[in-house]
């Protein structure tokens, strides 16, 4: 055997260690840890930016920008239920009622097909790694204030997700 | 070289014969998928076109992100990247199975496998993707340093005929790469 084939094997047999090793660590953490596995449980994250509560006439609108960013990539994450309240207001918003409540949906320009949607078990749902905003039509009308709005997702342990949002008269 | 020297050099380069159809194998199912059993999945406007899958990629992507939502941005861009992608899989896969420029499609398949690195981190139930990753890599530069084995492949055969030689005789580095 070559002295200049040795070199290159080690050469190459250290880069795929290192490969391996890194990758694996940045992806799970499993060479020297904490584990952790961003692929097991949903995680939703509300953008403020363009999520809002806002009143036209005597409907109430909320739009929401949310993003899926962890969880398994074979099924899409659902919001099952939504709660709007503030001290004095509870509106519980079950998966019929979100069902009914959409009004319009707009999906990120690398959206994938049927990625992105609302029915009546699941919801409003979206698939990991996109990106939506979805515009409801409350079932009521809300009057200025602050309100907290808690997302509910399926998964064990518990998940929700919450943002305060003010809704100003126009 | 003594009988017994021989006989273990045979079954030290025949043992990579499993590793070859391996590695080969899963190149050439994933290219044969989608371009031949499932042409859909190369298809831009088909809800089975394969970089939908991509999006799935995003969140943890980390520096290929940008890249990414390009090819997310332009599906034609990356529609013709994946049937490139796709016949490159063929390709790897066939000659690694048959045994054929085993060295150089072994590079290939193995710079492929990094490709596959920003959906390491997915796996809801174990760590998939990255050991696909990790093993197609592994297999892939084995195969680049150690060539077909110069058994049940048609690199033997080119060997037979054109003797031990590098990809250019008279260029330093390349003259040490064997061709076979």
């Amino acid at each position: 055997m070559s002295k200049a084939f040795t070199v290159a094997a080690a050469i190459f047999s250290l880069i795929v260690i290192i490969l391996i090793l890194v990758v694996g660590q940045v992806s799970y953490g499993n060479v020297v840890g904490p584990l952790f596995n961003n692929s097991k449980k949903p995680k939703i994250i509300i953008c403020p930016e363009n999520t809002e509560l806002y009143n036209i006439g005597n409907s109430t609108f909320l739009r929401l920008n949310i993003t899926d960013i962890d969880g398994p990539d074979a099924y899409p994450a659902s919001v099952t239920m939504i709660v709007i309240k503030n001290s004095t207001f509870t509106l519980i918003l079950n998966t019929e009622a979100l069902s009914k409540s959409v009004v319009n949906i707009t999906k990120a320009p690398w959206d994938l097909k049927k990625a992105v949607g609302y029915n009546n078990y699941s919801g409003i749902y979206l698939c990991l790694g996109t990106d939506a905003v979805f515009t409801l039509k409350l079932p009521v009308h809300l009057y200025a204030g602050s309100y907290e709005v808690i997302l509910y997702v399926p998964a064990l342990p518990h998940a929700d997700y919450s943002t305060t949002l003010t809704l100003l008269n126009h | 070289m003594s009988s017994k020297e021989l006989d273990l050099q045979h079954v030290e380069t025949i043992s990579l014969f499993p590793i070859r159809f391996a590695v080969g194998w899963m190149w050439l199912d994933g290219g044969l998928r989608k371009a031949l059993l499932k042409p859909a999945k190369l298809d831009p406007n088909s809800p089975s076109f394969v970089l939908n899958k991509v999006v799935t990629f995003l969140p943890h992507a980390g520096v290929f992100r940008p890249e990414l939502i390009s090819f997310l941005e332009n599906p034609s861009l990356g529609a013709t990247f994946l049937t490139i992608f796709s016949w490159f899989e063929i390709l790897v896969g066939l000659f690694l199975i048959i045994g054929f420029l085993t060295r150089l499609w072994a590079f290939i398949g193995s710079a492929m496998a990094v490709s596959l690195a920003p959906a390491a981190w997915l796996g809801s139930t174990c760590e998939d993707e990255w050991q696909i990753f990790s093993l197609l890599l592994a297999g892939g530069v084995t195969l680049m340093l150690a060539g077909a084995g110069r058994y049940w492949g048609v690199d033997y055969f080119l060997y037979k005929k054109f003797g031990d030689r590098g990809i250019f005789q008279n260029v330093p580095i390349l003259k040490w790469i064997k061709l076979w």
